[in-house]
């Protein structure tokens, strides 16, 4: 393995070096999207799979999607709007010298650190049986430190809001040769894949209470089953936004909130669940975060206020 | 009930705005205005009982530190929270004149408004590392959207650059957090002091990242050039809230950091550093206020200067500095709210800003130059003002202390702030050497000019409530009593 290691690490520090040299807009973005699929192999060799499956789904997916449909828009803009004037040599001198000297700064550092066992992560794992949740990470996220997730659902909501305000430039409108209506095979893949996609995503989201997996990795799967369904013309972005979409939207971030200031007066504290109801309700928000992540995703690739089924 | 507060004032205000983003046009104006007084009756409810009862804790989930996220408000947080709750309250009367009215962007602007509230009382109270990070992110998140209120055409280029400057910011604040729970094993804030003191080199490299990340979000110079294009641009409401309350909150959690996590690493170099960097701010902020041709700038400007003040307090590190550093902080939020919201009545009325050609604006604006002048006696720091105040305290921590270069510091900082207000009032009045405006807008309604004013007497206010509110600070932390 440690040959495999060495490669993957190589290979990490090249497609970096190679995603900020490159000139080409296109091949730096595709870059980039292998980059975050071998960021996630690494997190897998260090045991942590819940981050390589965020890193895999949000980082590399999604956000891939998201970087190419903004490079079809500064590509159709004209060649006057996508390539700015390079910053000047002074500018990268200093960026990559900053950044080098940091990260071995790091590294230096963390080599003189000693980890003890006496942390407040061993105490999460010793603690797990009062959790209501076997895995550990889900533990965390949804239970000793739910409300750092509630707050950054917030973030969502707010990117989304932010995206409205801005939206003329962003509109996702495929145009007729991008629909693909005229191959054969697209509405063959979009109808079979859709459902698959969509019950991974479920499948991980309900997974999360046991095994690695949760809202943000089932919400990033059910956002590229949207997707798929956007670009094969199955759905469509719309300008106006309907107010059962809106409260889908919010559904994740109301229910986490209101289930917690209910259970206050009663528990004695916020976001502290009763024994006994402590795995329902944690599946109850998984789902309806997940949903919402989803939802949220899926808007900001399309760029629009909201959602219509494309006519047949 | 009382252990319920601090929850309370953050959720009313984070879910009225979800909420508001829910219902939508329709909801405008009315549900904003309940949550704006449900949110500062609470949060005045939750300074009231700290000042009775002194400190509250409150455990989420019911997980005792450091395995869930403790809620505390103490003096220092109480302060901040009094200031951010009635400035918030204020300019949420003002904004029911300015965005009251139903349509799409409005909407918009008060579910962020509240978000950003929320966010920024979930700052004031949190006592977690790492959930601080989470709050900082999510002032800055909302922060943000809310410059493109003005029309994203006009300020998209000053909201883009603020988020590069906010994440780089956050990415070098997280940096610290991760180092220091490598060194600590925790993230508490309260648990966190002893290890990161024995941590050695590593222990210092977290706390570098942790002060210049929040000095990057600050907009402390020379991290200050998206501030004046973004403060500047923004609707008025919006840029009285960025620079009296957003970039305070980030000079708040240094405060805190360096006061409690911190203060066993710190070493006197970095806090004369912090220092220099502050008297830089000050002049260099002060000149380029004086040097603008339009007045939204030369109040931005002056945020970049006065925010310079509170690092004044690093170096000398007295209580009388912190009595001082705290003051400025509460002073300059209130009078620079009053100051943009003054502003923004001119841009309507005038339907520019442009310096040179307000002159006359005396007879029609006489509210909102009447406030501007107000605020500004508390910025050049005169008696009897907030500012006033403040600058004492801190002159004569610099002279108890025996480093009476921060004296001179403080002395021609008021000059140069003096200098610059002086010149806005100028060309306000009718002996400016422009054309007197002819080009009538319309006239703010009463409701804008009159918080702008009552504002402006707050600051002026603040020069006779020193006991209360520094008896509900208390002293330096760490500090023998």
């Amino acid at each position: 393995m440690m040959v495999f290691d060495s490669l993957l690490a190589l290979i990490i520090a090249a497609l970096a070096w190679r995603c900020v040299t490159v000139r080409d807009l296109f091949q730096a973005i595709v870059t980039f999207i292998v980059l975050g699929l071998m960021l996630a192999l690494s997190w897998t060799r260090l045991d942590a799979p819940d981050l390589a499956l965020a890193e895999a789904g949000i980082g590399a997916g999604l956000l891939g999607v998201l970087l190419l449909s903004t490079w079809r828009v500064v590509r159709d803009a004209g060649p006057d709007q996508g390539e700015g004037p390079p910053p000047s040599p002074w500018v990268r001198t200093a960026a990559a010298v900053g950044s080098i000297a940091l990260g071995t700064a790091f590294a230096v550092v963390l080599h003189t650190v000693e980890v003890d066992s006496d942390r407040a992560g061993g105490l999460a794992l010793e603690s797990l049986g009062e959790a209501g949740v076997e895995q550990p990470v889900t533990a965390v996220l949804l239970n000793f430190r739910s409300y750092d997730t509630l707050l950054e659902l917030g973030v969502l909501l707010m990117a989304l809001i932010g995206a409205v305000l801005l939206r003329s430039p962003l509109i996702h409108r495929p145009a007729a040769e991008d629909t693909g209506t005229e191959s054969p095979l697209l509405p063959v893949l979009v109808t079979v894949f859709t459902p698959l996609v969509l019950l991974m995503g479920t499948f991980l989201v309900w997974a999360g209470a046991h095994s690695p997996g949760g809202a943000f990795q089932g919400g990033a799967v059910l956002a590229g089953a949207g997707v798929m369904l956007v670009l094969g013309g199955r759905l469509g972005g719309d300008a106006q936004v309907s107010l059962l979409l809106r409260a889908l939207l919010i559904l994740g971030v109301s229910v986490f909130t209101v289930i917690g200031l209910l259970l206050m007066p009663l528990e004695g504290a916020f976001m502290a669940y009763p024994e006994g109801l402590v795995y329902p309700l944690m599946v109850t928000i998984e789902f309806s975060l997940a949903l919402s992540i989803g939802l949220t995703l899926l808007l900001l690739f399309t760029g629009t206020n909201g959602l219509r089924g494309a006519p047949a | 009930m009382t252990e319920f507060l601090p929850v309370l004032a953050v959720f009313i205000p984070l879910l009225g705005g979800v909420l508001q983003f829910l219902m939508g046009p329709r909801a405008v104006p009315v549900w904003p205005m309940v949550v704006s007084g449900a949110t500062t009756v609470c949060a005045l409810a939750l300074v009231g009982s700290v000042t009775n009862q002194g400190d509250i804790q409150h455990m989420l989930g019911g997980w005792e530190a450091p395995l869930g996220i403790p809620l505390r408000v103490d003096g220092l947080a109480a302060v901040m929270l009094l200031l951010n709750n009635v400035v918030g309250g204020l300019v949420s009367l003002y904004a029911l004149g300015a965005h009251g009215r139903s349509g799409a962007v409005n909407s918009h602007f008060w579910a962020l408004w509240l978000l950003l509230w929320g966010s920024l009382n979930a700052l004031f109270v949190s006592g977690d590392l790492f959930n601080l990070y989470v709050a900082l992110e999510l002032v800055s998140l909302s922060a943000i959207p809310l410059v493109l209120v003005a029309g994203p055409r006009k300020t998209v280029a000053a909201a883009l650059n603020y988020l590069h400057f906010a994440l780089f910011g956050s990415l070098v604040y997280l940096a610290g957090v991760g180092l220091t729970y490598a060194v600590a094993g925790s993230l508490d804030l309260t648990l966190i002091a002893g290890p990161l003191a024995e941590g050695g080199p590593a222990g210092h490299m977290a706390a570098a990242c942790l002060i210049v990340g929040v000095l990057i979000k600050a907009a402390i110079v020379p991290f200050h050039i998206w501030l004046p294009a973004a403060h500047g641009n923004a609707p008025a409401a919006v840029s009285a809230v960025l620079s009296a309350l957003v970039v305070k909150s980030c000079m708040y959690l240094l405060l805190r950091l360096w006061t409690e996590p911190l203060a066993g690493i710190t070493v006197d170099a970095a806090a004369q550093l912090l220092g220099i960097i502050g008297a830089a701010a000050i002049g260099y902020g002060s000149v380029q206020a004086f040097r603008q041709e339009r007045l939204k700038l030369v109040v931005a400007y002056s945020t970049v200067a006065q925010l310079g003040y509170m690092l004044l307090f690093f170096p000398m590190a007295v209580a009388t500095a912190w009595e001082g550093a705290v003051y400025h902080g509460v002073a300059h939020g209130v009078a620079k709210a009053a100051l943009f919201l003054a502003a923004g009545n001119v841009l309507l009325y005038v339907g520019h800003d442009r310096l040179r050609e307000l002159r006359g604006l005396d007879r029609p604006l006489a509210l909102s130059v009447f406030a501007f002048a107000l605020a500004g006696v508390s910025i050049m720091g005169l008696p009897p003002s907030g500012g006033f105040i403040a600058k004492w305290l801190l002159l004569s921590a610099a002279l108890e202390t025996g480093q009476w270069w921060w004296a001179l510091v403080l002395i021609v900082g008021g000059f140069l702030a003096a200098a610059y207000i002086f010149r806005v009032l100028r060309y306000a009045f009718l002996n400016a050497p422009g054309p007197t405006i002819e080009i009538e807008g319309p006239v703010p309604p009463r409701l804008m000019s009159w918080t702008a004013l009552l504002l402006g007497v707050l600051s002026i206010v603040l020069g006779f409530t020193t006991a209360p509110i520094l008896g509900l600070l208390g002293g330096l932390p760490g500090a023998a009593p």
